[in-house]
């Protein structure tokens, strides 16, 4: 009788010590998260980086078309800051594109907004900030900036707070920016783009257009580049 | 074997599963296949939040699948005597699993405004583990010391 009252008491004993170390362990695990938490909404609220300034001379820059007036070849890009693809296009491609083809003088580059209806609101708000940074003649640095915001926090990185964060990094006159920014200034103009790229029977982004000729794969560059070269050479 | 312990197993695999196809995703920089198109998963996929000091949360995943699987072993034959630890450890990192699977799903939700629907799976499954532990370690603890 005693024995087995003994080992009752053991029993309970090591229940409640076994409770004891699973609600420790309970705790350092929320603990744990807590802390990882922190440090990620630390990180996501860090700026992106302002990118180098394209070396081509400011005549060569019109708002969102950059590019030597004489050049023979056009090239269209019609993008929306949250698409993943064309942030991928930004970062990959287009560098390169700027500095074989549009340094060069070959050819032109125009920007068109392209926002999908599945990334509103934020990819209109970004597209209308990209015009109000293009009336400080700064849309092609901050395009970039938008992309890589867009791809490293999503549309987190397209609020209004943080669009405005970029243009005051550039060192945009934060008054006018703003006033732009909040009046929605370009609002119907981002409209009417996205419009016409639906009339001309775009349906995806990135859609690159050489001489109003769409190509099949955007992203093979080999082949952008040899359309370039028979734009250019056509009499 | 307790038919919690199956439950843990199937889910485990199915975890494994889903984290192994995001970590190949991640890897071979292929594109993630999702129903209604890959851009909200491409997203989720590429945002800062994918990372966790630098490393990709997928291959994080994947770790605490594998390694859930691993204790899951331990516990099972009770295996060089660490069968009690094993289980505690099993609640500890699905636990941990759980919470960190929450976060990133209010992180899409919220912040993002894009599902990933692997990675709500993800969550679904380390969720539902770690119930399951919840609900039954202590009765796992008690076979083993018994044992």
């Amino acid at each position: 009788m005693a024995r087995r009252s003994a080992r009752t008491v053991r029993k309970r004993q090591r229940r409640s010590h076994s409770t004891t170390t699973l609600v420790a362990i309970g705790a350092v695990a929320i603990i744990a998260v807590a802390i990882i938490i922190a440090i990620s909404i630390q990180q996501s609220s860090a700026s992106v980086a302002v990118p180098p300034t394209l070396d081509v001379p400011a005549a060569w820059v019109d708002r969102t078309t950059i590019g030597s007036p004489d050049a023979r070849v056009t090239i269209q890009l019609w993008e929306d800051f949250l698409c993943p693809a064309c942030a991928q296009w930004n970062q990959g491609l287009e560098p390169r594109l700027m500095e074989e083809l549009v340094k060069t003088g070959l050819a032109r580059v125009e920007f068109h907004h392209f926002p999908l209806s599945q990334h509103e609101p934020w990819a209109t708000l970004a597209a209308q900030a990209s015009e109000c940074a293009a009336d400080q003649g700064a849309f092609w640095p901050y395009h970039t900036m938008l992309f890589e915001a867009s791809s490293s926090q999503g549309a987190s990185g397209l609020n209004m707070d943080q669009l405005k964060r970029y243009a005051k990094d550039l060192g945009l006159d934060m008054g006018t920016f703003s006033e732009c920014l909040e009046s929605q200034r370009y609002r119907t103009q981002v409209q009417q783009s996205a419009a016409q790229a639906i009339a001309l029977g775009l349906n995806a982004t990135p859609s690159v257009l050489v001489n109003g000729e769409l190509l099949d794969n955007p992203f093979d560059y080999a082949a952008l580049v040899e359309k370039v070269k028979q734009a250019a050479n056509q009499p | 074997m307790p038919r919690h312990d199956r439950l843990l197993l199937v889910l485990i695999i199915i975890g494994l599963l889903i984290s192994g196809y995001l970590s190949y995703v991640k890897l071979a920089h292929a594109t993630v296949l999702c129903i209604g198109g890959s851009s909200a998963c491409e997203t989720v996929q590429n945002s800062r939040y994918a990372y966790l000091f630098g490393i990709p949360v997928a291959y994080l995943g994947f770790l605490a699948y594998a390694g859930l699987l691993a204790l899951w072993l331990v516990k099972r034959g009770d295996l060089w005597g660490l069968g009690v630890l094993a289980a505690q450890g099993f609640f500890g990192v699905a636990l941990f699993g759980a919470l960190f699977s929450l976060y990133l799903t209010g992180v899409e939700l919220f912040i993002l405004h894009a599902i990933c629907q692997w990675c709500v799976a993800s969550a679904v499954t380390m969720i539902a583990i770690a119930l399951t532990a919840s609900l039954t370690v202590q009765e796992d603890i008690q076979e083993l010391e018994g044992a």
